[in-house]
């Protein structure tokens, strides 16, 4: 049986159906990362799950306790926040051991495990500061620190690196996933970025208006999407209607819809040169050509090698291997 | 969170309900009902005294509304824009009034420019007479000038300077830029001190009180009448006040919500700008603040001359703290300042428990019950004291259930009972947007690392909400140590406090007690204020 289960849960605001029919698992030690554009109800979902929201029905089970009707407080949770929702009145070291003194735990031990979490997280140093004065990436240290210190059976992370700055977030990133493996909590990870879901989990769940489109390994999410959105939306597939697919790939009649990573969709000037670049960005290792196909916008990535091979206006060919190309549902984006 | 109602939220409600229904809706009806059962109402409020003491009060709070603005926003611009040395001393001296319990600067007045008062004394004049229009209008300016001052400074320090900027840029002159550029900006502050002012000048006793002689303002008839025995006259013109100041008071909320809020931006204040103060200007601040103090001082002298000499031989240097001793020492002048004392303590911890209900009631989403709590809770703030005060005694004068059978007219309970409803407004407001503040992350953070509902508001909400809560409480507690109003018709012997004490013991001719009386009351203010904001300035750094 899986460590968390997520059956049938609904849930409306105002007469909007919020969340349609859920049901999700994540077996013990799994990082289950819940993702979506906002809007999607993922963070609904993620506060049903700490009790901070209650279900209209559905049940939530984990270590095989129904939680549905219990408060946040006994639940034993840990909840990493977007903003981190440190106590400002405390410092460092009283925020961690909050959760500490609650369990009753002894002084001595209290201060050894703060110590010990401190470590981990590399804030030995700014034990007594106050948390107003850290900078954003300390605070969700900080923040982290304070939910995994009491050991909860469930962490719980609501975008805890959408408020740094990109090259911040990627290191976060790395530590995340580095004491994620040291720890080995279950956890359930809110993020719109497909780029950490992909780099952290185990297990993807992509969600769109209220529903789970997919769930599975995030090599299966990225390389086997289940519809155009979760293509478009996980990988940035180039998605081609039959019709489109008939006359722009060469050597290739399709059945249906397909798509094609824009990593795998290769493009020489040789051939029916029947798509347009309209612009070239250079990102360093990958050189990245948006194109024009009889009205179709197309990205292709490629290596960039000893430089770009195409400018701006040349007439190039498409192609796909037809092990790269993936036949998708037809369903509407959005 | 659970939408059931816990044991604790219900308590909550229980305890709001029982105050609110019984010390506002309940003592409100009953004043409706007895002004209703007045016979003639309508050709008694058309009476010709009535329609004269409304006039008055109505030119009265005019006046004092235009001439508070003007001296508050010609001070609140000169030390926004200009630089003048030693302006933290100077800007201290001119809010130096807000410090002042009314009844204590009206008698600060009296002392200073009465027929017998320290300037007649001195300089032997003979006919110089100091009272009715002249001497009440001046008083009201004294008392609610810094108000202006206060809220046009307050945004002054958050207007973008660089509009003011732009406008020299643009070849704007200095007069031109103040009417068009810099007064729109202070439309809200403006108005909003207006409101207050006209509201609390309407609601004004002390000075028309003492000096008013012959002519009449609502406050005094309605006190008048009450006085001699006419309840029913008196709750008539009691409910045309309510209407009046709480027309006010929804005007002032409508007005606020209806005017979005300026974006703030941080303009750095361009001292390096701003230009000195030229010496006449500078003399006009030096003496303004001079009048300003001049009462305060006229109150400390009465207060330490041996009784009467000033009647037999003018000023003299002869300085005793014999009165001082007296209050200290001696029982009958003792218990006024035990009573005032008491009764502020009283009234502050009802009031800090009633706004701690009423504001974690308002907490969350909207609703039409919430809404209504809130207009009800914050209707005490447009009504005149007097009027409480005539509420009160309708309401308490028999047993009711509110008062669990008591009769609590005549009871010392009566008094804080009365500071707690006129100032349970400002604490629900002042806790309400300290909970405002809080991310409710924080909370739920709490909740998360297993906290009770109760241990996450005592160690997360209730540390955070400190500050407003200690803010607020101050105001109370200076608020309630000075009231006059309300006292003045609920108090008996054996309940009477300070600022009767001021009054009574003038009308014994006792002037050296009742200025001690008014320099007690004015020492403790300010040492109370000056200690708090030193230990709330020193308090936690919020995120």
């Amino acid at each position: 049986m899986a460590y968390i289960e997520i059956h049938n849960i609904c849930k409306k605001f105002a007469g909007r159906q919020v969340l349609d029919n859920i049901s999700v698992t994540a077996d013990k030690g799994e990082f289950l990362s819940l993702l979506g554009l906002s809007g999607c109800g993922k963070t609904t979902l993620l506060r049903i799950i700490a009790g901070l929201e209650t279900a209209d029905s559905g049940k939530i089970i984990i270590d095989g306790r129904d939680l549905t009707q219990l408060p946040p407080q006994q639940r034993n949770i840990g909840i990493v926040f977007q903003n981190y929702a440190l106590f400002p009145h405390m410092n460092v070291y009283d925020n961690i051991a909050f959760g500490l003194k609650i369990l009753k735990i002894p002084a001595a031990q209290v201060t050894a495990r703060i110590d010990a979490v401190l470590q981990k997280v590399r804030l030995a140093h700014k034990s007594k500061q106050s948390v107003s004065l850290l900078s954003g990436g300390e605070q969700q240290r900080v923040a982290l620190a304070r939910a995994i210190v009491t050991e909860p059976g469930v962490m719980l992370f609501d975008e805890p690196l959408s408020n740094l700055d990109h090259s911040l977030r990627l290191q976060a990133r790395n530590e995340l996933k580095r004491l994620q493996n040291d720890i080995g909590v279950t956890s359930v990870y809110v993020t719109h970025d497909q780029s950490e879901a992909l780099a952290l989990s185990d297990k993807i769940a992509v969600m769109n208006a209220g529903k789970i489109v997919q769930a599975g390994t995030p090599a299966d999410i990225y390389y086997h999407p289940a519809d155009a959105f979760v293509a478009d939306f996980v990988g940035h597939y180039n998605t081609f209607t039959k019709e489109q697919a008939a006359t722009l790939l060469q050597h290739y009649s399709p059945s249906g819809p397909v798509a094609v990573l824009p990593e795998n969709l290769h493009i020489s000037n040789t051939g029916s040169n029947n798509a347009v670049i309209i612009n070239v960005l250079f990102t360093g290792a990958m050189i990245e050509y948006i194109l024009n196909a009889q009205g179709l916008v197309l990205k292709a990535l490629t290596p960039s090698g000893s430089g770009p091979a195409y400018k701006r206006e040349d007439k190039v060919t498409l192609s796909a291997d037809t092990r790269h190309i993936i036949t998708i549902k037809d369903t509407a984006h959005g | 969170m659970a939408s059931k109602l816990s044991p604790g939220k219900m308590l909550l409600i229980a305890v709001t309900l029982f105050f609110v229904v019984g010390y506002i809706v309940y003592p409100l009806a009953q004043l409706a009902i007895v002004s209703a059962a007045e016979k003639g109402v309508v050709s008694q409020l058309l009476s010709r005294t009535v329609l004269q003491a409304c006039f008055n009060s109505v030119i009265l709070s005019a006046i004092t509304v235009s001439g508070s603005a003007v001296i508050g926003l010609w001070f609140a611009y000169t030390f926004h824009f200009r630089r003048i040395r030693f302006k933290e001393f100077f800007s201290a001296v001119i809010l130096l009034p807000v410090a002042i319990p009314p009844m204590v600067g009206v008698m600060a007045f009296l002392f200073l420019l009465g027929d017998n008062g320290l300037l007649a004394k001195t300089l032997g004049l003979q006919h110089f007479s100091f009272k009715g229009w002249t001497a009440v209008t001046i008083i009201h300016l004294y008392s609610f000038y810094p108000l202006f001052f206060l809220f046009v400074g307050n945004a002054f320090k958050s207007m973008d300077s660089s509009t003011v900027e732009a406008a020299y840029a643009m070849g704007a002159g200095k007069v031109r830029t103040f009417f068009t550029v810099i007064l729109p900006q202070l439309r809200i502050p403006l108005i909003g001190a207006a409101l207050l002012t006209f509201m609390a000048s309407m609601a004004s006793f002390s000075a028309p009180f003492i000096f008013a002689g012959s002519d009449r303002f609502l406050t005094t008839e309605i006190y008048y009448s009450k006085i001699n025995g006419d309840m029913s006259f008196s709750a008539m013109l009691s409910m045309m006040l309510t209407a009046i100041s709480v027309i006010c008071l929804f005007v002032m909320r409508w007005y606020r919500d209806k005017v979005p809020a300026p974006g703030k931006t941080k303009g750095a204040i361009r001292i390096a700008s701003a230009t000195k103060v030229n010496a006449v200007e500078y003399i006009f601040i030096c003496a303004f603040c001079s009048i300003v103090v001049l009462p305060v001082i006229s109150l400390v002298i009465i207060s330490i001359l041996p009784d009467g000499a000033l009647m037999q031989s003018g000023l003299t240097f002869d300085f005793t703290l014999a009165n001082y001793r007296k209050i200290f020492s001696e029982n009958e002048f003792f218990q006024p300042f035990l009573n005032t004392v008491s009764a502020s303590v009283v009234a502050v911890a009802f009031t800090i428990l009633l706004s701690l209900c009423v504001a974690h009631i308002l907490r969350g989403r909207q609703s039409a019950a919430k809404s209504a709590l809130e207009t009800i809770v914050s209707l005490p703030y447009g009504i005149p004291g007097t009027v409480i005060a005539i509420c009160l005694i309708l309401a308490f004068n028999s047993p009711s259930v509110f008062s669990f059978y008591q009769v609590l007219i005549g009871t010392f309970w009566i008094l804080p009972i009365a500071y707690t409803v006129r100032n349970l407004p400002i604490l629900t407001q002042s806790v309400k947007s300290g909970l405002h503040a809080i991310d409710p992350s924080v909370e739920e953070a709490a909740a998360s690392l297993g906290a009770s509902r109760f241990r996450t508001w005592y160690s997360v909400t209730l540390p955070l909400i400190y500050t407003s809560l200690a803010e607020g409480s101050l105001l109370v507690f200076i608020n309630s140590f000075g009231e006059f109003v309300a006292t003045v018709l609920l108090y008996i012997y054996a309940t009477k406090t300070m600022s009767i004490e001021v009054y009574s013991q003038m009308r014994m001719y006792n002037n050296g007690m009742a200025a001690t009386y008014g320099v007690l009351l004015f020492i403790i203010v300010i040492t109370i204020v000056y200690i708090s904001r030193r230990i709330l300035s020193r308090s936690h750094p919020q995120m």
